[in-house]
């Protein structure tokens, strides 16, 4: 995939527009040299592959006894991708309180925690300390939402004494 | 002596209110995010950069340094006293610490942890001071090739130490350069690979791809290989530290200097992290200590020796970065994000200009005062730091979640980051799944910019000569280092041979 999408951003590479100053090397020169790199590298490795046969190349801390779970839940990790997409969609509707509030939930529960007091709790509190530092202290304008849940971003920065 | 009476006025700058407050503060995250496992020191600092950037750019990078450097030395409480390496760079320590632990001395274990990160700090931070200038001066001296040279020698040290699968790790780095090259070129205004998108021409913003590499990724990773269950440390092990007497430490002072030279050196080469140094010292001590064959059965070589290399080596990544603006591990990557933010590019003129000289001796004097401080820190506080284990893993990876994606809208305020950075979160969790290390990503991206001026400025300089670069000596010897680099790993993979393992503690 890495092969196909070298090949193709090459091949874009040649279009680019410009007009070339006798002499000096044009904008393409060096994204030419980094995906001629890159599809050379990809055909070693293909033929490596063939050659050789796939050999999985561990990271770095695989062999290390680190406190990890250990288990294969990459149903659960693309549900919290699309949890944070989600998230990021309705962001901008929802405002940075709702949103936040249910996104942390959401997360929570697909890490697996089933506790229902804590995940309340922090999921309602983590999102109001956030508001309080960035918006108060930090001078960052979280997104307010629009319709009913404006007015309820705008009551509680009110609330936290941020105008 | 001029030196000494910079580091004098840097020194009396880090004792202001402002950049003291961020330094203690900067040392507390530290030794948080490192205890907790998953977190680490990378993602402190890249967590806490949204917030400097309103602030004045020395307590900003004070405040990332204090991180980067506690975060060295924290992972040993866990590590030693429960058996939970906060970091890769802990894993060495346990193999000794928690065996004296399981003796009844864990006081003990981890007074020699503390002295260790001590020594190893305070030693690496008087030869960063000492080799500062000299440094900078020789990098007054490099032109574009030198320069382009350097850049490219630390990509292929990079891209060699940073995963066991060299392709991969170059791989990795070739993308790196390739999302660089986004936006409209500077000198021709030509669009390159903008697709029409508004919201690339002026390129993606680096600060948003770390914490989406970096952060977000590494958390949707953590979801997916499931949370540690370790909500309740055990409460039967005593927490104190007992610091070894004068007569003990001398009897290893051969493991005190090998240690502490190997982790400043190993510091400088780029790609050698503090995980690397690490496993080398211990390895090195393996195989020429005096009692190497006790080492895995609870003897303090095998914690001197990886706690002196681990936290030696962050004031010799800290050389390169400010003298000549190439960083060399995830965490320098993201201090010079930080320089970068402020609008100061690191490199040997820091040092001629009054201003930004006074900056930087104020980040090398905060380095000694924060290494002091974040010993006094493990010793008075480590019964309160260790109870950051007990909040709930799940809550931690959801709050972290939040915390990086308003770290990477806070930039700009722009709703277009939030997206950039779920992106390149769920492009490092890609990376990660398919065993394809970050770090040589992301210094590309960011010295991406640096290595394609030098290169274009050379060809223009020298008319297209390629050869340039290796007739230059400085250039010469730098692209010669790289090729042994590039060369070295790639005649393994050929021959597929893999070096001996040195067999490291008791449980290999």
């Amino acid at each position: 995939m890495i092969l196909c999408c070298a090949a193709y951003l090459y091949f874009l590479a040649q279009r680019f527009q410009f007009e070339l100053v006798p002499g000096r090397v044009g904008p393409d020169a060096w994204p030419k040299i980094v995906l001629g790199l890159l599809l050379v590298t990809c055909v070693w490795q293909l033929g490596r592959i063939l050659i050789v046969g796939a050999a999985p190349a561990a990271s770095a801390d695989d062999e290390l006894p680190l406190s990890d779970g250990g288990g294969d839940y990459t149903h659960l990790a693309l549900l919290a991708i699309g949890v944070t997409v989600v998230y990021a969609y309705v962001l901008p509707a929802l405002g940075f309180f709702v949103a936040t509030v249910l996104y942390m939930g959401a997360i929570a529960y697909v890490s697996r925690f089933r506790q229902v007091v804590p995940l309340l709790a922090t999921s309602i509190i983590a999102p109001l300390v956030l508001m309080f530092v960035f918006m108060k202290i930090v001078y960052v304008a979280l997104p307010l939402g629009a319709g009913p849940f404006k007015a309820l971003t705008l009551a509680l920065l009110k609330m936290l004494g941020v105008h | 002596m001029d030196v000494l009476n910079s580091l004098g006025s840097g020194l009396l700058h880090v004792f202001s209110l402002g950049d003291f407050s961020m330094l203690l503060l900067g040392l507390l995250i530290g030794m948080a995010v490192s205890i907790m496992p998953g977190l680490g020191l990378v993602m402190g600092v890249v967590l806490a950069l949204p917030f400097t950037y309103r602030m004045p750019i020395e307590p900003a990078i004070i405040l990332l340094t204090a991180i980067y450097v506690s975060g060295t030395y924290a992972g040993c409480f866990t590590a030693i006293l429960y058996r939970i390496p906060g970091e890769p760079m802990d894993v060495p320590l346990l193999w000794d610490g928690y065996s004296m632990t399981q003796r009844g001395e864990a006081a003990k274990a981890l007074g020699w942890a503390l002295v260790a990160a001590l020594t190893g700090g305070l030693i690496s931070s008087a030869v960063m001071v000492a080799l500062a200038v000299p440094f900078s001066n020789a990098a007054l001296k490099f032109g574009p090739p030198e320069y382009f040279a350097a850049v490219f020698f630390g990509f292929t040290s990079i891209a060699a130490l940073a995963g066991k699968s060299f392709v991969n790790a170059f791989i990795s780095l070739l993308i790196g350069l390739w999302i660089a090259t986004i936006g409209v070129d500077q000198t021709y205004s030509a669009q390159r690979f903008t697709f029409g998108m508004p919201v690339l021409m002026g390129g993606l913003p680096y600060v948003v791809i770390l914490v989406g590499m970096y952060g977000l990724g590494e958390l949707i990773s953590r979801v997916g290989r499931g949370l540690p269950k370790i909500e309740k440390p055990p409460d039967d092990v005593a927490v104190g530290t007992s610091f070894p007497s004068l007569r003990e430490m001398w009897s290893i002072r051969s493991t005190f200097i090998r240690s502490s030279i190997l982790g400043t050196i190993l510091g400088i080469v780029p790609g050698a992290g503090a995980t690397i140094t690490s496993f080398i010292s211990y390895g090195i001590e393996k195989q020429y200590g005096k009692r190497r064959d006790q080492l895995g059965k609870g003897v303090p070589e095998g914690i001197v020796a990886p706690q002196i290399g681990s936290t030696a080596s962050v004031a010799g990544h800290m050389i390169p970065l400010l003298t000549l603006g190439l960083p060399g591990s995830g965490a320098t990557a993201v201090i010079l994000g930080a320089f970068l933010l402020h609008g100061v590019q690191p490199g040997p003129l820091l040092f001629t200009q009054p201003d930004s000289k006074i900056v930087v001796y104020s980040i090398l004097a905060s380095l000694f005062v924060g290494v002091i401080g974040m010993c006094v820190m493990g010793f008075v506080w480590i019964k309160v730091v260790v109870k950051v284990l007990k909040i709930p893993q799940p809550l931690l990876v959801a709050i972290v979640m939040v915390f990086c994606i308003v770290g990477a809208y806070a930039d700009r305020n722009s709703m277009n980051d939030v997206w950039i950075i779920v992106v390149f979160g769920v492009l490092g969790f890609l990376f990660e799944r398919f065993r394809f290390p970050i770090a040589p990503m992301v210094l590309g991206v960011i010295l991406g910019p640096l290595a394609e001026s030098s290169f274009i400025q050379t060809m223009v300089s020298y008319n297209n000569d390629w050869t340039i670069f290796l007739r230059h000596p400085i250039s010469g010897t730098l692209i010669g280092l790289s090729i042994v680099a590039l060369a070295y790993p790639l005649v393994r993979e050929i021959l597929g041979r893999k070096p001996k393992p040195i067999l490291l503690g008791g449980e290999s």
